[in-house]
């Protein structure tokens, strides 16, 4: 089976697999996220969940788009206001509770 | 990319557990004319679909990792998964993505959920993955 196949067969089969709901904070401040995901183990979610944090904790805004976020989250945009925080997160948010079902 | 209108109110309607079914992300040419409010099935691009063979199948790629999560820093629900690759042998042009739920049944039945529109076509015929944003590829505000 070739690679692509596989991958296929490995994401059509998620419908499947147990769902796992879990609970992350960030440690520095109150802010939290819930994340669902289907797995074949509390493992592999738990590595699907750590891939996203990772992705969190590198993303950063050029100084334009960072001016241009700023001016709109003062001006009351959550989303904005969301998008600074991801920029300003230094570290993953941490595992807080994680439940199957 | 932006939710197809008629696909957002499916989800919201009937309770479509999106990590539970099979997404996938087809890809389109610009012969492709998107109609978000009008485009509701996956019959609605596939004769404008990339042509199977040289490392595109058709249907697209089924996407992994599939979360939903809701994030208190924006008050936003994000749809998020594994960055989706294509191993292309050949050139392959395309100007949209389209992520729809697969049913295995006719393409009638296909949901289309989302829609990535790139500025210009995009020629590739080596390697290509579509790296997907930090906070996901379709979010929803709650506020």
């Amino acid at each position: 089976m070739e690679q692509a196949d596989q991958a296929a067969a490995a994401a059509g089969e998620e419908h499947l697999m147990p769902r796992f709901r879990f609970r992350l904070e960030d440690p520095n401040s109150n802010e939290f996220r819930i994340v669902v995901t289907h797995a074949a183990s509390e493992e592999e979610a738990r590595a699907t969940v750590e891939r996203m944090e990772a992705k969190y904790v590198a993303f950063r805004m050029d100084a334009d788009e960072l001016a241009e976020t700023r001016s709109r989250a003062e001006a009351g945009s959550r989303a904005a206001a969301g998008r600074l925080h991801m920029h300003n997160q230094a570290s993953p948010y941490r595992v807080a509770s994680v439940r199957e079902g | 990319m932006a939710w197809y209108g008629q696909g957002l109110l499916s989800l919201v309607d009937t309770p479509t557990d999106l990590e539970q079914v099979t997404l996938k992300l087809a890809l389109a040419t610009s012969s492709y004319t998107p109609n978000r409010d009008t485009d509701d099935f996956r019959d609605d691009f596939t004769t404008n679909e990339v042509a199977n063979g040289g490392g595109y199948t058709t249907g697209g790629v089924t996407l992994s990792s599939v979360t939903w999560s809701y994030d208190s820093a924006s008050d936003q629900v994000r749809l998020d998964f594994a960055d989706p690759s294509w191993t292309f042998t050949a050139p392959k042009t395309w100007r949209y993505g389209i992520v729809y739920i697969d049913t295995a049944g006719a393409d009638s039945t296909d949901t289309l959920v989302g829609l990535l529109t790139w500025d210009s076509d995009q020629t590739v015929s080596t390697s290509y993955t579509l790296t997907i944003d930090s906070a996901g590829l379709l979010y929803l505000d709650v506020t």
